[in-house]
């Protein structure tokens, strides 16, 4: 353990997570328009009535009081209570994190298969044929809109060929030995539309790497030790390739988690994105701000990991 | 002037997916100016036809669930797109590279404390901000406009800033100093049209970026619902997947199209900015 650098990184996020707060805090209370009317109904509430709420719910305080009292309770892991649906901030969270977590968590494997595979084709034989079109692929996969390409698997696999469901997550009556097969077919399409977007980078990613790692002298050795083509690809090459992979997998779950959002828009799967949609609609403050200070502290806390884990696992970053 | 033009060109011509991307870009952008001239309607006419029509010699690209004339709806939608995500990117550039000469060139606290802000930015998932953003503050063109360049900015400052580190360093800009120049002139006429290549690059990739989240935001109803653009289409055809199939594709084929003409010019360019860094 190197524990200068470690300390050093934990202290480097500090101000980072403070600065998320206090910005998310302001930006909801600079917005125009008044949580309150929105809560009670346009001109619907008398001022006595209205007064109260607004005591209750602590706006009518200064705003440093108001920033200093929601500090406090995010420290202590208290969010706040939802203006809509009267249940606590972090519970309404985590019971829709768990669709989103399977649906995130499927696309990763999906993803990184999918890049591994088209990666390591292309650089067995960089600058070929082979090369160019994995290379124009990965560019068509990432100027893909993700929800279209959603609509268009709907369109082609759900309308036109029957084969898969076009939404939700599981069917409304399903038979117990069916359950898992359900959920299954359900995931197919999500999977493949917010995969593929990650799938095309991490292509791209395995591809130089592989490029890089085959010209070093380790290679050389093995070849002449006379091992076939295919362990110095797969056993050589693509073990010490796939370490930077790991990383970049990890530092891209920010733009994973605003895929997720639209595209579950699109398969109506009802996670965290559809949550967020629903809580900007009816502008329910304290759900939108804790939404966003989890999120983006999760995000930080995944960088965060991956930057010390890599710095342990790669000893030669040490080095430099 | 013309002569620098010419090898650029003579250069850029050999990446043949660049020139694609350029002839497709270029394409979209004749078809939004003259949008009023080739459009059969005026944007957003209900009624032109029946409801759910297939492509006819009428209607080219068949019609919506309102009897709106795709291929006039689609045309529209070019204008906002492209004008929305070039202001984003103008916008954007101009802060990030503000803020990314300044940080490197002094250095400093400056430079931490710039550090510190963009790796904020960094971390804060890009659809979540822009939704907060939007809905917050309203749906009007400037206000995507504004979180565009907010998002996308942090970027363009880091990139700049690793570039005037090593710039500030060089023998040239030393005898700027030495022969008495302000900060100001050394690092706008000295040193920033060095680090133009970086930034030209960048834009175009922006670009591309900043259209795939204005079309995320106006497919989720947060766009500007007074004009037509591509993703607020999707958004409507996203009820009549089985009544319509031209609803859904030619608005999202065109996104595409565009997306990948500016990723194929920014590997272009890319080609012929940074010769070194071409694999």
């Amino acid at each position: 353990m190197d524990v200068p650098y470690t300390i050093n990184r934990t202290l480097q996020i500090i101000p980072v997570v403070f600065g998320i707060l206090i910005m998310s805090f302001l930006l909801i209370h600079a917005a125009p328009g008044d949580p309150i009317v929105m809560f009670l109904g346009e001109g619907a509430s008398d001022p006595v009535f209205e007064a109260k709420i607004r005591q209750q719910l602590g706006l009518d305080r200064p705003l440093y009081e108001q920033l200093f009292f929601y500090l406090q309770g995010v420290l202590t892991g208290d969010l706040g209570t939802s203006f809509h649906q009267g249940r606590t901030v972090l519970d309404l969270i985590l019971d829709r994190a768990v669709p989103t977590i399977v649906l995130m968590g499927s696309s990763i494997i999906f993803g990184t298969l999918m890049g591994i595979f088209m990666g390591v084709y292309a650089a067995t034989k960089p600058y070929a044929m082979r090369d160019n079109v994995t290379i124009i692929a990965s560019l068509i996969f990432f100027s893909l809109p993700n929800f279209w390409l959603g609509q268009m698997l709907i369109l082609i696999f759900s309308v036109g060929l029957g084969l898969l469901p076009a939404a939700g997550m599981h069917s409304f009556m399903v038979p117990d030995d069916q359950f898992w097969i359900d959920r299954i077919l359900h995931l197919i399409l999500p999977t493949i539309t917010l995969g593929s977007t990650l799938g095309a980078f991490v292509a791209r990613f395995v591809r130089t790497s592989m490029i890089e790692a085959l010209s070093q002298d380790y290679i050389l050795t093995a070849r002449a030790k006379g091992l076939s083509n295919h362990a110095i690809f797969y056993v050589h090459a693509l073990r010490n390739a796939l370490l930077p992979v790991v990383t970049y997998i990890g530092l891209r779950i920010g733009y994973m988690l605003s895929g997720a959002v639209v595209i579950e828009s699109v398969f109506g799967w009802p996670g965290l994105g559809l949550l967020m949609i629903d809580a900007l609609f009816d502008r329910d403050y304290p759900l939108i701000l804790g939404m966003f200070i989890l999120v983006s502290l999760s995000v930080t806390i995944v960088t965060f990991l991956v930057d010390i884990l890599y710095f342990h696992l790669d000893p030669r970053i040490r080095l430099q | 002037m013309g002569q620098t033009l010419r090898r650029f060109w003579s250069i850029y011509k050999q990446n043949k997916l660049g020139v694609f991307g350029l002839i497709i870009l270029a394409v979209f952008t004749a078809l939004a100016i003259l949008a009023p001239v080739l459009a059969f309607y005026p944007p957003l006419h209900t009624g032109a036809g029946d409801a759910f029509m297939s492509p006819s010699w009428q209607y080219p690209l068949g019609t919506d669930d309102l009897g709106r004339d795709l291929y006039s709806e689609t045309l529209y939608g070019a204008r906002v797109t492209l004008v929305i995500s070039f202001l984003a990117v103008a916008t954007s550039t101009i802060v990030g590279v503000g803020f990314g000469a300044v940080a490197g060139y002094y250095g400093g606290f400056v430079d931490s404390t710039l550090m510190r802000v963009t790796e904020m930015f960094l971390v804060i998932p890009p659809i979540f901000m822009a939704l907060v953003f939007v809905a917050l503050f309203g749906t009007s063109i400037w206000s995507v406009v504004a979180v565009i360049a907010l998002l996308s900015w942090p970027q363009t400052a880091r990139l700049v800033r690793a570039d005037f580190l090593s710039l500030r360093e060089r023998p040239y800009a030393k005898a700027a100093r030495t022969t008495g120049c302000s900060n100001f002139h050394i690092i706008f006429f000295e040193l920033l049209p060095n680090a133009m290549p970086t930034v030209i690059v960048n834009m175009s990739l922006t670009q591309a970026l900043a259209i795939l989240i204005e079309s995320a935001l106006s497919f989720l109803g947060f766009g500007d619902p007074s004009m037509v653009s591509w993703g607020l289409m999707l958004n409507n055809a996203q009820q009549f997947f089985r009544q319509s199939w031209t609803m859904v594709f030619f608005p999202g084929m065109s996104i595409f199209l565009v997306v990948l003409s500016l990723n194929l010019i920014g590997e272009g360019l890319n080609d012929v900015l940074n010769p070194r860094r071409k694999q």
